[in-house]
């Protein structure tokens, strides 16, 4: 065994990752090998953020949450964590933790360490706090006792009280962690991942929010865990003149930040992604690989014409994010290929973009349907169209034919026309999300947002702003 | 009350904000603990022919497989009638019920293990999986019930018009953020200690003895707290606890069940789904003369709790109205889905919802405002005040409620705006659309079987003059426990912090009822404050002896016992009691009076009064895409004198919360075999925090001491708010009424998703 040299720190202090034999997840750890018991296990499926834990991996000072349920241990290897025991205790408590408490912002409490996690991250990020920072900073907690309100109170209370965080020394330098069958593999840069590709039997992960769902609960055949998340290469934003290109395991939170001044029409899509939880820990190239045909991104991505750098082992590829996807949950990667980069090419100044998703609750929700336009129009006559839609079939759809068919048509005409022959176009299933009529009807609807937006030089028409 | 005039936070407050206070899976587990994890059939409903556990011997791990054939005593936990098992012995009905149970040394190997089981099954009949198809087979879990009053026959002919109509009510999961969890210890000659997630340490008590065949003066039940419960904990965390003790009874080891969330969703009950015929007579007014309806409930494939459930629905059809001639008849039904539970309002909103859609398509037909047809309906001296069931409606406060949330909410201006904002909307072809709605609502408080409104406390005072305080209410967020502590301080005019709340035990309090149907403080502090007085008296008496007076001179405050100028602190004086022999100890019992109910009949005094409320919603609606949010609400509640104003504010704003969620966006999904597909929150999506009314006014009617002598002349608090979101569903209604004339408001069935308002929208 190697992992009697695997560290990670608690709450500042260093903890020697022993004696563990399954494949267990950071929540398991804390909370049955070392009784940390104030992070909960609410869903397992990193909905509930009971279970949220704060953490720093690269010696800064960055207080960003996740969830510890949706993590596996040999992904934190060399990371620090606070949990809810590392702010405060009764007799001492953090300004947050006695808001929460003078505020009635706990019922049962279960929900609560995991909401003061989120708060203190938000108040941490010198972002302003304001009821929709809060509510955006919240959005991946559920509380089912408040109903929110002294949650959001508390928050507000001490919105400048920053908590500083010690530095630890993070001096972790193992690249190979075993639990059980288990392998997991860290290559800091693409030559070694190289080498490790050569290993009998592997598998990728970048966030591992989507694939550690489905983990195996025990795994019976040896197996290795190819970690890209370290990879130097793949971690890279460029604003270049033209495009922007952003390595593949860039976080959804930091691609967040980075588009606020260039693609401003990107935030809304990207707020909505998960929480931000979830955002921390999930990277563009993992959302793209995991090929689900709701595929938030994806969307947005097809109708910004974006190409995907693929590496393997025999180089570099580029495709065209249209060509990506082969199926339901299928795309055109070899088993040995990676998501290097993507580029995204800024959007003509003439044109619009327009992404919009429809679920049954605003925050936090998978779409029922998505739909991301890009469009120009002259004296009403549209002269460019791209639209890309989630949900309506196997795979995000590019919808090609239709926009086709709506070019150099008055905007009208061709909204018309796609509201009326829209089924001949797509054909979306009936599921749990929504039936294929409100699909349909809803995707209708979503066109004549499009034709009002358009009318009257709006960004977007949500119910939201009202 | 005037405990040191200030309202206490939640005693626990400061330690869920830590993470130092300790639920069941948070303790400490002994070396020798064994996990268990259930095995779930994997189709509706069948015949067991074998429960192959072969693969279970290859694992490199230790395992141990129960059956139902391990049970020693029943297997059996039904609260109401037998016939309700904890593992499927020769049949099953449902997709997801257990039907064994495996052990492992961790959850992890449990889990897994449990998955290598499998059921060789026959199939028997086609499940039954709606509520029509089980009607239609009269398939049903009890007779109908039926309450009936005047002369429907004749005042339906004398009706000016009728209206036919039918529609749906979803169901509910409870989703409290802590899933069913127990450990059971074994002791030595056959004790066995119960720690579970439970509302109803009493039936975790019965129904492990049953199954184990032990009496219950050999198993404690307790509970510290609960990650919430909301109903969902009243009779389900039995069936959960009892197989962790059927584990611990077998292998003698200490044995903890934890259901992972999807397990937890898929084989534990849920709120009641409903579907309501009725034909409805009224006269042009709008006045209702004569209501024949029918109740389906989705009751599961066990009883349960349903039968009450559709006695509370039944008994809260009325609402605030008078209703000439009724008949109501309830159906519980029998369905192979897994069996529905309590869920806070316990049938009470599905029936006042029922009214609510009845009288909104009263209005639409008329095309008069619902607010006038209320007017003319409402409980009055004039329209008369005798329920259905024969209760006379006393202390009526709808007129001030109503009085205050219009006030409150500046109705009349913002009904103005509102209509000139749809009109703009229209003009200008865009999308949104308004509405504004009201609620008024009656909720009547007690148990409807009235030998469950008793309530039991254990009150000590030590030597120290330290108080330990103990009752048969368990704590699941609602604040019971220092509500309870401020009733004691109160008594003995000690600071609060002198009292020391303790966990819920059924070897202190035996013989409890569920902490449910809002009566929490009502039992338990009435209890807390017998057991407290039968203390105080025997303290006073002793220091009248003291101080060579009598017992009227001796005077209680601030944590001394004063007689004229003299005074002992309160521990001085409880050291002296233990010194003369004096017991500083003393249970209190309480029993509700004036109640009285006949279940067969539907007739009597169930409720030992009513709590009153009234919320006004704003909804908004983008007519493209079926999106809705609530913009605003406005709630004012009769809580009484309330024993503690901001824990009572809690439960409004988070049962209005929960009631939302019911009503909009919680729906649960079932595939065509019955499998529940929304078993977790990725799918199955209560509401976040944005999902509330930015503006939110909560009111709690003042000067509204309740009329009947309950402690510190309180009322219930719970349930009641819950069900005022219905103006949140009445105001979405509108704003589809304003969308145009072709929509259909009076068919949106609940819960209002997008997809199901697109579906009533016709743009």
């Amino acid at each position: 065994m190697t992992d009697t040299k695997n560290i990670i720190y608690i709450n500042n202090k260093k903890v020697e990752v022993t004696n563990v034999y399954h494949d267990i997840t950071l929540l398991d750890w804390l909370r049955n090998y070392h009784k940390i018991t104030g992070t909960k296990e609410g869903c397992a499926e990193g909905d509930c953020g009971a279970c949220s834990v704060i953490i720093n991996k690269k010696n800064k000072e960055d207080t960003k949450p996740i969830n510890s349920c949706l993590v596996r241990l040999g992904q934190v290897i060399g990371s620090n964590i606070t949990t809810i025991e590392g702010l405060g205790c009764d007799k001492n408590p953090h300004p947050l933790q006695m808001a929460f408490s003078k505020e009635y912002a706990s019922q049962c409490g279960y929900c609560t360490p995991g909401f003061i996690i989120s708060g203190v991250s938000l108040i941490n990020s010198g972002k302003v706090v304001n009821n929709d920072t809060i509510n955006d900073a919240i959005s991946g907690n559920l509380c089912r006792c408040t109903g929110y309100s002294p949650i959001i109170k508390a928050i507000k209370s001490v919105s400048d009280r920053k908590t500083k965080f010690k530095k630890v020394e993070i001096i972790n330098k193992e690249k190979k962690v075993r639990f059980g069958n288990i392998t997991y593999l860290k290559p800091n840069n693409l030559k070694e991942l190289k080498d490790y590709l050569e290993v009998k039997s592997f598998q990728f992960i970048a966030g591992g929010t989507d694939l550690n769902l489905q983990r195996p609960i025990i795994n019976k055949k040896e197996n290795n865990i190819i970690c890209l998340s370290s990879i130097k290469e793949l971690n890279f934003i460029k604003k270049l003149k033209e495009k922007m290109v952003l390595g593949g395991a860039v976080t959804i939170e930091n691609f967040l930040d980075s588009v606020r001044s260039k693609m401003p029409e990107l935030i809304e899509i990207l707020q909505r992604f998960g929480s931000p939880q979830i955002r921390n820990q999930g990277t563009i190239g993992g959302n793209l690989c995991t090929s689900s045909p709701i595929g938030d991104l994806a969307p947005l991505l097809m109708v910004l014409n974006s190409d995907i750098n693929v590496f393997g082992k025999n180089g570099i590829k580029k495709t065209n994010i249209k060509n990506f996807f082969k199926g339901y949950r299928k795309n055109i990667l070899k088993k040995d290929e990676i998501i290097l980069s993507i580029e995204i090419p800024y959007p003509n100044k003439k044109n619009k973009i327009f992404s919009w998703k429809l679920s049954k609750r605003y925050d936090q929700d998978i779409s029922t349907i998505s739909l991301a336009i890009n469009i120009q129009t002259q004296k009403n006559i549209i002269k460019e169209i791209q639209m890309a839609a989630g949900g309506v079939a196997a795979t995000p759809k590019s919808l090609d034919k239709l926009c086709k068919s709506m070019l150099e048509k008055k905007l009208d005409d061709a909204i018309d026309f796609a509201t009326e022959n829209l089924d001949k176009f797509i054909q979306p299933i009936s599921d749990l999300r929504g039936s294929s009529h409100y699909r349909l009807e809803a995707m209708k609807g979503l066109f004549r947002r499009l034709q009002i937006c358009l009318r009257l030089d709006k960004e977007s028409l949500s119910i939201m702003e009202v | 009350m005037n405990n040191l005039n200030k309202i206490p936070i939640h005693d626990s407050s400061l330690r869920h904000s830590t993470g130092q206070a300790i639920y069941i899976d948070d303790m400490p587990e002994q070396e020798n603990l064994l996990h268990g994890a259930p095995v779930l059939s994997k189709v509706a409903c069948g015949k067991i022919k074998k429960i192959n556990s072969d693969k279970l011997k290859d694992l490199p791990f230790f395992t141990k497989i129960i059956t139902a054939k391990n049970i020693p005593g029943e297997n059996e936990i039904g609260p109401i009638k037998n016939g309700e098992p904890i593992l499927a012995d020769d049949f099953f009905s449902y997709l997801g019920q257990p039907v064994a149970i495996v052990l492992a040394k961790t959850h992890q190997e449990a889990i897994y293990a449990s998955s290598l089981v499998e059921i060789e099954l026959e199939l028997t009949t086609k499940p039954i999986l709606n509520l029509d198809d089980a009607y239609e087979q009269k398939s049903f879990l009890e007779d109908p019930m039926i309450l009936e009053k005047g002369n429907i026959k004749k005042d339906m002919s004398k009706s000016n018009f009728t209206l036919s109509g039918d529609f749906e009510i979803g169901g509910q999961d409870h989703f409290y953020l802590e899933t069913h969890v127990a450990i059971t210890f074994p002791g030595e000659n056959d004790e066995y200690v119960v720690w579970s997630s439970t509302q109803h340490p009493t039936e975790v008590q019965h129904g492990v003895g049953k199954v184990l065949n032990i009496p219950s003066a050999k198993i404690d039940s307790k509970v510290r707290r609960l990650g919430g419960g909301f109903g969902g904990k009243e009779s389900q965390a039995t069936i959960f606890a009892a197989m962790s003790a059927l584990g611990a009874y077998l292998t003698q080891k200490p044995v903890k069940i934890r259901l992972n969330r999807h397990i937890d969703m898929t084989a534990s009950g849920k709120r009641h789904d409903f579907k309501i015929y009725y034909t409805v007579g009224f006269t042009v007014t709008g006045k209702v003369l004569a209501l024949d309806i029918k109740l389906l409930s989705n009751g599961g494939n066990v009883l349960d709790l349903s039968g009450p459930v559709m006695t509370r629905a039944l008994t809260h059809l009325d609402n605030c109205y008078f209703i000439k001639s009724l008949k109501a008849i309830g159906y519980v039904c029998k369905t192979n889905t897994v069996s529905n539970t309590a869920f806070r309002g316990f049938g009470g909103p599905q029936g006042m919802l029922t009214i609510e859609n009845i009288l909104y398509s009263v209005s639409q037909y008329l095309q008069k405002p619902i607010d006038e047809i209320r007017k003319i309906n409402y409980y009055s001296k004039l329209n008369g005040l005798k329920t259905p069931y024969g209760q006379i409606v006393k202390n009526l406060k709808i007129d001030r409620i109503l009085d205050e949330v219009y006030k409150l909410s500046d109705y009349k201006n913002r009904l103005k705006n509102i209509n000139k904002y749809n009109l703009n909307q229209k003009a200008n072809n865009l999308p949104f659309r308004k509405g504004i709605a009201l609620m008024p609502a009656k909720f009547g408080i007690s148990f409807n079987k009235p030998s469950l409104n008793q309530g039991g406390a254990l009150v000590h005072v030590y030597s120290d003059g330290s108080i330990r305080l103990n009752h048969g209410g368990t704590e699941m967020g609602q604040g019971l426990f220092i509500k309870v502590a401020q009733v004691v301080a109160e008594c003995f005019k000690v600071p609060l912090e002198q009292i020391h709340i303790t966990s819920t035990n059924t070897a202190e309090v035996p013989n409890t009822s569920a902490t449910a149907a809002s009566s929490g403080s009502d039992l338990n502090g009435m209890a807390a404050w017998n057991a407290s007085n039968v203390i105080k008296n025997r303290m006073i008496e002793h220091a009248a002896k003291l101080f060579k007076k009598n017992k009227k001179d001796i005077v209680l405050g601030e944590g001394r016992i004063i007689c004229g100028n003299r005074s002992l602190s309160f521990s001085e004086l409880a050291f002296s009691c233990w010194e003369n022999r004096i017991s500083l100890s003393s249970t209190g019992y309480y029993k509700t009076p004036k109640i009285s109910w006949d279940q067969g009949k539907l007739r009597g005094h169930p409720y030992f009064y009513f709590t009153w409320g009234a919320a006004i919603s704003e909804a908004l609606l983008d007519i493209n895409t079926g999106e809705s949010r609530i913009l605003r609400a406005d709630i004012v509640q009769d809580c009484g004198n309330s024993l503690n104003e901001n824990i009572d504010i809690g439960q409004i704003e988070g049962g209005f919360i929960q009631g939302l969620g019911w009503l909009t966006c919680e729906e649960l999904c079932f595939s065509k075999e019955g499998k529940l597909l929304t078993t977790g929150p990725s799918t199955y999506k209560l509401p976040g925090s944005r999902d509330i009314p930015q503006t939110f006014n909560v009111k709690l009617l003042e000067k509204a001491d309740n009329e009947e002598k309950t402690i510190f002349r309180s009322k219930a608090v719970g349930e009641p708010p819950l069900l005022l979101a219905i103006s949140h569903f009445l105001a979405l209604k509108d704003a589809i009424r304003a969308s145009s004339t072709n929509s259909r408001p009076e068919l949106l069935n609940t819960p209002a998703t997008p997809s199901e308002i697109l579906k009533v929208l016709k743009v």
